[in-house]
């Protein structure tokens, strides 16, 4: 019996030490975002107006991230989600889900910015089904997201957001120019990427780029790639004469550096900010840099 | 006690706590008998070997439970398949059957564009996505589980302690065998929602081998299980509160780590109580 009464004391000891800070008293509306970069766009947005949280943590893989249940349960708090939707958050949907189902108003702001589904030149038929949900690569769908939101927020919480929105959204589209502008300097024969899994169809969309092919034959980072699929893609490499491929800083890309050292002349793995924001001095702390970011090393590296 | 009544005064808590104690009840009492009978290695490929039915189910929109039930099934074949035509020890085909069905699962997630999202969901679960008809059907299997154990007691023991004996007895250990791999299935399909076909054999195996530490006796034993699994539920959910882990993992980590405390206690009070003594 002792030892019961001995496990039970180290068990609550253990417990104490860990107890963490309740939350704090902040009146404004709570709105949860999931991914880093839903939440800067959320954010910015909303300005001050009302209080927004995020989910995953900078560097997380969306489609890997499990919350904790403290965070499941602060989805209860939540006057609003914000979920990218489209089977992007792979391991948070059930828990959105049922969040939802407990009363929790739930935007699933991709699934409303007409997604498309995942199509590659290269692919045969198997690769097609499914949408692809990184819509967040095209500049003029957050636009649009942007608006979206805040009226959601509007009609959740009777904060009107509109001018903060309005606002941001210039930016947005002020950001939509300069990548226009920043693609165009590259030449049209060279507009042509290989990418670690489909995160760029949107971007590839907007800015006229031609997506040749990916390394992970999904949308999702969780899929594996065939030995056939591999082949083709070492093929294609070396008749394109590709000398770059694009992965992303949230995923590994060990499939990518190994493809660089199976074709016979130099290849290089660039690693852009496409699922989540970076860490503070990386450049991509914000939507707005990440994209910027991300189009100066493509633009660069074409 | 703020650090244990704050997270626990959630109503989303209580029902996420309520459904993993459920899970793990289930699990623990038929665990027993496995860890009693050395089943072990046979959990643990049953375990990891629903994928396959669940992602074909998912795929074809059949019930993800009703596939990962057929799969089950149709693992257990193989194993007895294996025993008895190829003459080859239990382990072996266990061991075949194990990474062949998960095998299989990963090639049929790796041609499902959109399903393989949900792989990370399949494997390790979703405690906080558990939803009221979860509970449900956590309880039902929760209170079939002690039902058939305790029609099936006598059977089960001397299965699990004398098998030529079960035979002269007439208690057909042959269907108590059957009974128990139904059972341990159905804690499987059962709970992979919550804690994940990779960690579900967590909660099968950790209590009951921490209660096989401190006491003897089987119904003593199964008692003693769930309780464990009742602590590395809500400690692990404390934790995964406080320290903002993955829940599911979480739990099961813990109650694999209580084992180890509960060794540790042991051999530090025999040592104890008896100076010198060899143990």
């Amino acid at each position: 019996m002792e030892r019961f009464v001995v496990l039970t004391v180290v068990l609550a000891i253990v417990g104490s030490a860990c107890s963490g800070a309740g939350a704090g008293g902040d009146d404004r509306p709570l709105v949860i975002a999931t991914t880093t970069i839903l939440g800067d766009v959320v954010a910015n947005a909303a300005g001050d107006a009302v209080q927004v949280e995020v989910l995953m943590p900078v560097g997380a893989d969306p489609h890997d991230f499990a919350p904790s249940a403290r965070q499941a349960a602060r989805l209860r708090d939540a006057a609003l989600v914000v979920a990218n939707g489209i089977g992007l958050e792979g391991a948070l949907l059930d828990v959105i889900d049922a969040a939802e189902q407990d009363g929790v108003l739930v935007i699933r702001v991709g699934e409303l910015l007409s997604p498309k589904p995942v199509v590659a030149a290269w692919a045969s038929e198997e690769a097609s089904n499914g949408l692809d949900p990184h819509v967040w690569m095209d500049p003029l769908r957050v636009a649009e997201a942007v608006d979206l939101t805040a009226d959601r927020v509007h009609s959740a919480t009777g904060v009107d957001i509109s001018d903060s929105a309005a606002a941001y959204r210039a930016r947005i589209l002020d950001l939509h120019e300069e990548i226009t502008l920043m693609i165009e300097t590259v030449p049209a024969e060279r507009r042509k990427m290989i990418t670690n899994h489909f995160s760029f169809g949107y971007y590839a969309d907007r800015y006229g780029i031609k997506l040749l092919g990916t390394v992970i034959p999904a949308a999702t980072t969780g899929a594996e790639t065939s030995a056939a699929d591999f082949a083709a893609l070492v093929d294609l490499l070396e008749q394109e004469r590709v000398s770059v491929i694009f992965g992303s800083t949230a995923e590994p890309t060990s499939l990518a550096d190994t493809l660089a050292e199976e074709v016979g002349y130099e290849v290089k793995v660039v690693k852009l900010y496409t699922g989540s924001l970076g860490e503070v001095g990386s450049g991509a702390e914000n939507y707005i840099d990440m994209m910027r970011l991300s189009t100066r090393l493509i633009v660069e590296n074409l | 006690m703020e650090w244990l009544t704050d997270p626990l005064s959630e109503p989303f808590m209580q029902r996420v706590l309520v459904g993993s104690a459920l899970a793990v009840m289930t699990a623990s009492l038929i665990g027993t008998w496995i860890v009693l009978r050395g089943l072990g290695f046979m959990g643990d490929a049953l375990a990891h070997g629903v994928t396959p039915g669940i992602a074909l189910a998912f795929a074809f929109g059949f019930n993800l439970t009703l596939g990962a039930i057929a799969a089950a099934g149709f693992m257990t074949l193989g194993i007895n398949l294996v025993h008895r035509k190829a003459r080859l020890r239990e382990d072996t085909g266990i061991g075949l059957l194990f990474v062949g069905m998960l095998a299989l699962g990963v090639v049929i997630m790796s041609r499902l564009p959109s399903f393989s999202s949900s792989l990370a969901t399949i494997l390790f679960g979703d405690t906080l996505g558990i939803r009221r008809g979860d509970i449900v059907v956590q309880a039902l299997a929760a209170a079939v589980t002690l039902t058939v154990i305790l029609v099936f007691y006598r059977a089960f023991l001397v299965l699990s302690f004398n098998e030529e004996k079960a035979e002269m007895l007439g208690l057909r250990p042959g269907l108590a065998h059957l009974v128990m791999l139904s059972l341990l299935t159905l804690a499987i399909v059962t709970s992979f929602r919550t804690v994940g076909t990779l960690l579900v054999f967590a909660l099968i195996v950790a209590p009951p081998a921490t209660a096989s530490l401190v006491v003897r006796r089987v119904p003593t034993m199964m008692v003693t299980a769930v309780a464990f699994g009742f602590l590395a539920v809500v400690s692990g959910l404390l934790i995964s509160w406080h320290a903002d882990t993955a829940a599911g993992a979480t739990m099961a980590g813990v109650s694999v780590a209580i084992f180890f405390v509960v060794l540790a206690l042991r051999e530090v009070s025999s040592k104890a109580r008896l100076p010198g003594a060899q143990h």
